[in-house]
């Protein structure tokens, strides 16, 4: 009888762990990351009495997590393709906006208008009205440029801070998941089941880390994840992480490339060039090649107008004080190492006044408009690429490869997000919690309880029986 | 059997709800702003071609205003020449009547008042003005091309404007061509258009028969002179004339186009909205239901 007791009571105490984990998985059901636990409940090894063998009832076998490992990489590799086309298509729509259609204040506007002026002084070379209406419309010019390239320079330093905070968080990610392997190991030793919480933590980690970067990782004998980073470098081994950091380049305009440190900080590794997916490998390409494309072609735009347009001007001449002098600039000539788009302006000669402005191509000749034809001839020289582009070409050409590019990253960050959400689903299906299914564990677990009790009672009621024969 | 879990079902309604919000937002642009291009990724090859379209108009528009100041310009220079052509004529009448025997002296004399009035109109005529611009002065063209005398004072500018693409067309006549005889005329004996009128004044005054003949020839080779320079302000205004039609033509054709590659369709943005809305309402209406109920809220 005391069997049957034995076994009632081993049999309330599984019932009554099935409604704990069912109640841990309800209390987690919106948790990120987590993985719906099951009770393995298991037979006892039976009895042999007088040979006979009997049941001996039920023991909590073990509480696994249901987790898919393999689904959990592809779903890791997929995070990383999706935070790099998701982080690209956002900081190049960013870009983007700054050459927006419905911006009317934009280069080519500046451009056209600029040469419209020069027209009206082609038709009136000796008007003052005409030449200021010419310098100020120079200087329109001018400013549209310097406010291209300091919007440019404004968001390549926006995106230089998002790359010290993702850096940053990748090293907490890292610094976690170190930790975390210690944490497991220590809890696991001597225990036959995973600490399936802990696990579920590191899982999320190695997610949150693969958004931001690529990565390698493989669980080792002791339970514990090795992590390796971009070009092979060892990320986290065992209870260890490593720190990466980032450091100024006085190449590459002083924004930061990307350091890591080794465990204690022993050895330091450069890694900018070896990143290749994730939201910083984003970062880093949009700074690099998509924005500092544009830059650069908005300043050698800049800068072929300035030689251009000084090497037609010097050989005029002006009118008033001017009309016997040439060589003047029109714009003020720049060393070779300053940005043009940055520091584009007019000549002080031409600030000074509006005289110096050469429409003549002789000396002493006010109606003269030889120069003036041919600054407007300018601008349908083919003056980029080799003789093939003109500089509303080049202008458009910059504009449409940005668009283009944006369309492709944002066809590419569409099909990335799909597969995600594909994978997210499988995952979801073999490791969310679905409260119907909860619910009904929840009444099974509960039935299984009460006849447990019932059998105590009944015993109970058995030795009561049993004691009153004596009576 | 695929299983459905809780953070599963708000994430696909969450996802639902979005796409069918973004689409609503992107349609309301269209409509609001009546344009198809929004932002650069909206059609980059769309909007490569909207900027050029642009340009191209504003462009145009320049080539609108050199052609009205080129058609100002050749009209005054026209009129002048008609002008001074109907002056010439009558002085050339003037000169053969009294290169006749049938005048005398006084005659003469009387006749030279009217000659004398000619020269001061031609000379007025070749100082006429655009605006305040003298069109036979040349690059000079704030001051006038003649002095009282008759001295051509101007220089020898071409004026050249743009009427099209690469196309820069010159639109005056510079006065030295017109009023002074060349090296070659001067070898063959010839003069400039004014001394022409000053052998006739001098021929009148002085009752010089001899110098009567002789500015007769003269008189009719400045006339020749003055009919090869109107047939090429012919060629000029039929050279406007078509950079006018051509620039118009143009301007309509790239307007339209700009239209094609710029504009909302309204019809379609209207039922895209429409449609985009119904979505969205349907869509919240799902999930709504979608999300409501567990097996939780029927256990009692």
């Amino acid at each position: 009888m005391y069997h049957i007791l034995n076994i009632g009571s081993e049999s309330l105490f599984a019932n009554r762990q099935g409604i704990d984990t069912t109640a841990h998985n309800i209390a987690n059901a919106q948790t990120e990351g987590y993985s719906r636990q099951r009770v393995e409940i298991t037979q006892r090894k039976p009895l042999d009495r007088h040979g006979i063998i009997i049941g001996n009832g039920v023991y909590v076998g073990n509480i696994q997590r249901s987790h898919n490992r393999l689904l959990e990489k592809q779903l890791n590799m997929a995070q990383t393709d999706k935070g790099d086309s998701e982080t690209r298509l956002e900081t190049l729509q960013k870009i983007g906006s700054i050459f927006s259609p419905e911006i009317d204040r934009n280069i080519s506007a500046a451009l056209q208008k600029f040469f419209s002026a020069w027209q009206d002084l082609s038709k009136y070379p000796e008007e003052v009205t005409v030449r200021t209406q010419l310098k100020e419309q120079a200087e329109n010019l001018a400013d549209t440029f310097q406010s291209v390239d300091s919007d440019l320079k404004e968001q390549r330093h926006a995106i230089n801070e998002e790359i010290h905070q993702t850096v940053d968080k990748i090293t907490n990610r890292v610094q976690s998941i170190a930790h975390l392997n210690k944490q497991i190991r220590e809890m696991e030793v001597g225990v036959s089941n995973e600490s399936n919480d802990l696990r579920d933590q590191r899982d999320r980690n190695l997610r949150e880390l693969s958004e931001m970067i690529d990565i390698h990782y493989y669980v080792d004998k002791d339970g514990m994840t090795t992590v390796h980073g971009p070009g092979g470098t060892l990320l986290v081994e065992r209870g260890h992480g490593a720190t990466l950091e980032v450091t100024k380049n006085p190449q590459n305009h002083g924004l930061y490339d990307i350091q890591v440190l080794g465990f204690e900080k022993r050895s330091m590794r450069e890694v900018t060039h070896h990143i290749s997916g994730g939201k910083l490998n984003a970062l880093l390409r949009v700074r690099d090649q998509s924005l500092a494309g544009v830059l650069s072609k908005v300043n050698h735009m800049a800068d072929t107008l300035i030689t251009q347009m000084n090497q037609i001007h010097r050989q005029g001449y002006g009118i008033g004080d001017y009309r016997g002098l040439n060589q003047v600039d029109f714009f003020k000539p720049l060393a070779p190492e300053l940005d043009a788009a940055q520091n584009i302006q007019l000549s002080d000669a031409i600030v000074g006044s509006t005289d110096a402005i050469a429409a003549g191509s002789v000396p002493h000749s006010v109606g003269d408009n030889v120069i003036a034809n041919q600054v407007i001839r300018l601008q349908e020289d083919r003056l980029f690429y080799d003789g093939k582009a003109t500089l509303d070409q080049y202008y458009g050409d910059m504009v449409g490869n940005l668009g283009l590019e944006t369309v492709r990253i944002g066809q590419l960050k569409e099909a990335d997000a799909i597969i995600y959400a594909d994978l997210q689903a499988k995952r979801e299906s073999v490791s969310g919690v679905s409260l119907d299914e909860e619910a009904s564990n929840l009444i099974r677990w509960q039935t299984a309880f009460t006849a447990s009790s019932k059998v105590i009672t009944t015993v109970d009621e058995m030795f009561e029986t049993v004691l009153g024969l004596k009576r | 059997m695929v299983r459905v879990s809780e953070r599963h079902r708000y994430w696909v309604a969450n996802n639902r709800i979005g796409k069918a919000r973004r689409d609503q937002v992107d349609t309301l642009n269209t409509l609001s702003t009546q344009k198809r291009i929004n932002t650069l990724a909206d059609d980059p090859i769309g909007n490569v071609k909207s900027l050029q379209l642009k340009k191209k108009l504003s462009h145009l528009g320049d080539l609108q205003k050199n052609i009205d100041f080129s058609k100002g310009f050749l009209d005054v220079t026209e009129s002048a020449l008609n002008e001074i052509s109907d002056r010439m004529i009558r002085a050339q009448e003037l000169a053969i009547a009294m290169a006749n025997d049938t005048y005398d002296g006084k005659n003469r004399e009387i006749t030279s008042k009217e000659v004398r009035q000619l020269i001061q109109q031609v000379i007025q005529l070749a100082n006429s003005r655009y605006g305040n611009k003298y069109v036979f002065s040349g690059f000079r063209h704030s001051a006038p091309a003649m002095d009282l005398h008759g001295n051509f004072v101007g220089d020898d500018g071409e004026i050249f404007v743009q009427l099209g693409h690469s196309q820069f067309k010159k639109i005056n006549i510079p006065g030295r061509a017109l009023f002074v005889a060349n090296a070659k005329e001067q070898d063959q004996g010839h003069f400039g258009l004014i001394s022409s009128l000053d052998l006739l004044l001098s021929g009148m005054e002085n009752n010089d028969k001899d110098a009567l003949y002789r500015a007769v020839d003269e008189i009719s080779h400045q006339m020749d002179k003055i009919s090869s320079f109107q047939s090429s302000l012919g060629a000029t205004w039929a050279a406007v004339n078509a950079a006018q039609k051509r620039t118009e033509f143009r301007e309509v054709q790239a307007a339209t186009f700009l239209s094609k590659v710029e504009d909302a369709d309204i019809f379609q943005s209207t039922s895209d909205f429409k449609r985009a809305e119904s979505v969205l309402q349907s869509t919240l209406m799902a999930s709504n239901k979608l999300l409501q109920p567990s097996l939780l809220n029927f256990l009692s």
